[in-house]
C-alpha cells in the first residue's frame, strides 16, 4: 500500500504544482493584454467571426471580436479567451489583474491566522488550566458569531481606518479558531502518549519539550492548515464579494444603451463576483462563473499542494 | 462615549440595551452560579457547565453588542445609520423565534445529510482500502474550495434543468417557506460540511492507524474490520466529534449565504438584512437591535451544540477530562 499512497501523492503534488502554473501562465497572459481591453475601454457591441450582425456584450469565450465602442469608433479585432463582462472588457485581462492584489491580502491574513492561532493553542494545550481557559473562552465567544456576519460587521466597522487594515483584521478573527483548536488538540495529544510521560519524567520539559516532542508533529498539521487556509480565506473573499463587501472603494454605473449595467472599476477577486446576482438575473453567467471558477481553480491548487507537502513528512506517514 | 442607562425608556434605540442588560445578566447570573457552587464539587460537576454555557452566552452578547454599537458609529458603508423602525421586545422575539424555527429544520436536514456522507465516505476509505477511493478524496478537495453561492448557482441550474426536461418544478416558489425550498438550502448547505468532516475524518482515522495499539492488534491477526471498528474508529471518537462541531459551525457560518441567495426567510437571511445588505434594485435598512439578536440566537444553538460535544467528547476519552483537570 505505501507505494500507492506515495504514488498518489506525487500525482496530487504534479496536479497541484500544474495548476499552479497553468494559472500563472493564464495571469501573465492577461497581465500582458493592453489596458484598453481590461480597464480603459468600455465596449458596446462587435462583430464576431461567422456572425452576420453585431453582438452585444458579454461576448462569449474563445470568441474573435470586432470590437466597437458607443461613439462608435473601431477599437480593432480582439481574441477573447475567457469571454467579456458587460462592458465588453476581456475577463482574462480582468481576473489576472485582480488576481495580484487578492493573493497578497490571503498570504496576509493567512499568515496572521497562523500566529494568533499558534500562539492560542499552545496556551490551550501547554499552558496552565486557567490559561487555557481564557484561551478557550475568547476562542468560544469568536465562534459564537456566524463568520461572514462577524467579518462583514468587523470590515465595515474598521473600513475607515483603511480597507486593506480592516479585511486582514476581518478576515484574521475568524479564522485563527480552527488552527488553535488544532494545535491544542495535537499537543493534547502528544502530551497522553508514552515517549511524552516518559520524557517529561526524565526532565524534560518547556521549550526542550516543545522543540523534541511537540513541534515535529505540528509542523505537518500546520503545513496542511496553511494551504487549507489559503484556500478558505479565498472562498471567503468570493464570499463576501457576493454579499458586496469589497477591497475596492466603488462601483462605477455607466451608461450602456437603454440599460444601465454596472461594472467593476477597482479590481480585486471578491469584487469581481459583486455583482454576481444581477448577472445571474441577467443571465449573464460568464462574468460570473470566470472569476467564480478563477477562485475554484487557486483553492484547489493550494489544497492539492498542501496535500502534497504533508505525504513529504515522515510523521503523517 | 455615550452613557448606557440600564433600561429602555427614553433610550434612543431600545433593543440595543436590552441586549446589553441581558448580557449583563447572563455574565451575573453565571458568576453566581461560580460562586455559590464552587465549593461543592458534587454540585458543580453537575452545574458548572452551565456556568461555563453562560458565560460563553453572555461573552457572544457583550461582544456582539460592542461590535454591532462600534460599526454602526464608525461605517461609513451600509451599517451606516441605523433604521428609523425599531422592533419592541416582543416583536424582537417573535420574528426571531420564527426565523430560527425555519433554520433550525435546515440545519438539522444539512447536519443529518453532511455527516452522513462525510463520515461514511471517510469509514468506507479506510476500512476499503481500495485505489479508487483515492478519488474520493479529490472530489472532497473540488467540493470545499467550491464557494457555497457557486454551488448555489449550480445548483439552481440544476433545477432549471430537472424543469427543462420534466416540466416539473423542482425548486420551491421563491422567497417562501415550503419543503422543496427548505430541501434545496439544505443540500447547498451541507455540501461543503460533508467535504470538511470527509477530511478531518479521513485524517484521523489515517493518523490513528499509525498507532501502537493498532499494530499490536492487526499482528495478533483480527480482521481489518474489526481492526478499523474497535482499534481505530473507537479511539478517534472525541477527535471525530471535534471535526463535526467544526463543520457545523461552517455550516452555520454559511447560512445566512444560503438562505439570502434562495431568500429563505431564516435567521441567516434575516440577519444579511437586518445589517443592510439588500437585494438588488432594494435599499437596505440597518436593524441593529434585530441583528444583535439574530447573532444571539445562531450563538446559542452553536454554544449548546459546542457545549454537548464536549461533554460527549469527554465522555468517549476520559483522559481528556484528566488532562484538563489536571494541573500543568
Amino acid at each position: 500500500m505505501t507505494w500507492i499512497r506515495r504514488r498518489w501523492r506525487a500525482s496530487v503534488g504534479v496536479a497541484g504544482f500544474g495548476l499552479l502554473g497553468a494559472l500563472a501562465a493564464l495571469v501573465a497572459v492577461g497581465l500582458a493584454e493592453p489596458a484598453k481591453w481590461w480597464s480603459t475601454g468600455i465596449y458596446a457591441f462587435g462583430y464576431v467571426n461567422g456572425s452576420k450582425g453585431p453582438q452585444l456584450p458579454p461576448f462569449g469565450p474563445l470568441s474573435n471580436v470586432d470590437v466597437w465602442t458607443v461613439a462608435p469608433q473601431n477599437a480593432g479585432t480582439h481574441f477573447y479567451l475567457l469571454g467579456s463582462d458587460p462592458g465588453g472588457r476581456d475577463l482574462l485581462g480582468l481576473v489576472a489583474h485582480a488576481t495580484i492584489p487578492s493573493l497578497e491580502l490571503v498570504a496576509i491574513v493567512v499568515a496572521a491566522r497562523l500566529v494568533v492561532g499558534l500562539l492560542a493553542g499552545l496556551a490551550m494545550g501547554l499552558g496552565s488550566r486557567l490559561v487555557a481557559s481564557i484561551s478557550d473562552g475568547i476562542g468560544s465567544w469568536i465562534i459564537g458569531f456566524p463568520y461572514l456576519a462577524l467579518a462583514i460587521v468587523v470590515i465595515e466597522a474598521l473600513a475607515p481606518r483603511g480597507k486593506e487594515f480592516a479585511f486582514v483584521v476581518g478576515m484574521s478573527i475568524i479564522g485563527w479558531r480552527d488552527i488553535a483548536v488544532l494545535v491544542a488538540e495535537t499537543v493534547e495529544r502528544v502530551r497522553t502518549q508514552p515517549f511524552s510521560i516518559a520524557a517529561d519524567a526524565m526532565g524534560t520539559g518547556g521549550l526542550r519539550f516543545f522543540q523534541l516532542h511537540v513541534f515535529p508533529f505540528l509542523r505537518p498539521v500546520l503545513t496542511i492548515e496553511i494551504a487549507f487556509q489559503a484556500s478558505a480565506v479565498l472562498v471567503l473573499l468570493a464570499e463576501l464579494g457576493y454579499l458586496q463587501v469589497f477591497l475596492g472603494p466603488v462601483l462605477d454605473l455607466r451608461q450602456v444603451g437603454d440599460n444601465t449595467i454596472p461594472l467593476i472599476t477597482q479590481l480585486e477577486l471578491g469584487q469581481l463576483l459583486a455583482l454576481s446576482r444581477r448577472y445571474i438575473l441577467y443571465k449573464q453567467m460568464g462574468p460570473v462563473l470566470v472569476p467564480a471558477f478563477a477562485v475554484v481553480a487557486m483553492a484547489l491548487a493550494f489544497e492539492l499542494v498542501g496535500t502534497a507537502l504533508r505525504g513529504r513528512s515522515r510523521f503523517s506517514r | 462615549m455615550r452613557a448606557i442607562p440600564f433600561g429602555c425608556r427614553g433610550v434612543q434605540n431600545c433593543g440595543e440595551v436590552l441586549w446589553y442588560n441581558l448580557s449583563l445578566i447572563v455574565l451575573i447570573a453565571s458568576l453566581g452560579i461560580v460562586l455559590v457552587f464552587a465549593y461543592f464539587p458534587r454540585i458543580w460537576a453537575r452545574v458548572g457547565f452551565l456556568s461555563i454555557l453562560g458565560f460563553k452566552m453572555g461573552g457572544v452578547l457583550m461582544a456582539t453588542w460592542l461590535v454591532v454599537t462600534y460599526a454602526e458609529r464608525t461605517s461609513t458603508g451600509f451599517l451606516s445609520g441605523a433604521s428609523a423602525q425599531t422592533l419592541n421586545a416582543s416583536a424582537l422575539a417573535s420574528t426571531i423565534l420564527t426565523a430560527a424555527e425555519r433554520s433550525l429544520a435546515v440545519m438539522l436536514a444539512g447536519t443529518v445529510v453532511g455527516t452522513a456522507i462525510g463520515l461514511g465516505a471517510a469509514y468506507i476509505t479506510v476500512s476499503q482500502k481500495r485505489r479508487s477511493l483515492a478519488a474520493v478524496g479529490f472530489a472532497a478537495a473540488v467540493i470545499w474550495v467550491f464557494p457555497t453561492f457557486l454551488t448555489a448557482v449550480l445548483v439552481q441550474e440544476l433545477q432549471a434543468q430537472l424543469f427543462n426536461i420534466t416540466g416539473f418544478a423542482v425548486g420551491g416558489s421563491y422567497g417562501s417557506v415550503d419543503p422543496a425550498q427548505a430541501f434545496w438550502a439544505a443540500l447547498v448547505l451541507s455540501i461543503r460540511p460533508a467535504a470538511y468532516v470527509y477530511r478531518r475524518a479521513r485524517l484521523t482515522l489515517q493518523d490513528a492507524q499509525g498507532e501502537d495499539h493498532v499494530r499490536t492488534a492487526k499482528a495478533k491477526g483480527l480482521p481489518w474490520r474489526q481492526v478499523v471498528n474497535r482499534h481505530i474508529v473507537r479511539p478517534a471518537a472525541p477527535s471525530l466529534t471535534a471535526g463535526w462541531i467544526a463543520s457545523f459551525r461552517l455550516m452555520i457560518g454559511s447560512l445566512p449565504l444560503v438562505e439570502f441567495f434562495f431568500a429563505y426567510p431564516g435567521l441567516g437571511m434575516q440577519l444579511v438584512l437586518a445589517i443592510g445588505i439588500a437585494y438588488p434594485d432594494q435599499a437596505g435598512h440597518f436593524q441593529p437591535d434585530l441583528a444583535i439578536g439574530l447573532v444571539a440566537a445562531m450563538a446559542a444553538i452553536l454554544l449548546t451544540l459546542e457545549a454537548l460535544a464536549k461533554l460527549l467528547q469527554q465522555w468517549l476519552d476520559p483522559r481528556l477530562n484528566e488532562l484538563r483537570i489536571s494541573p500543568a
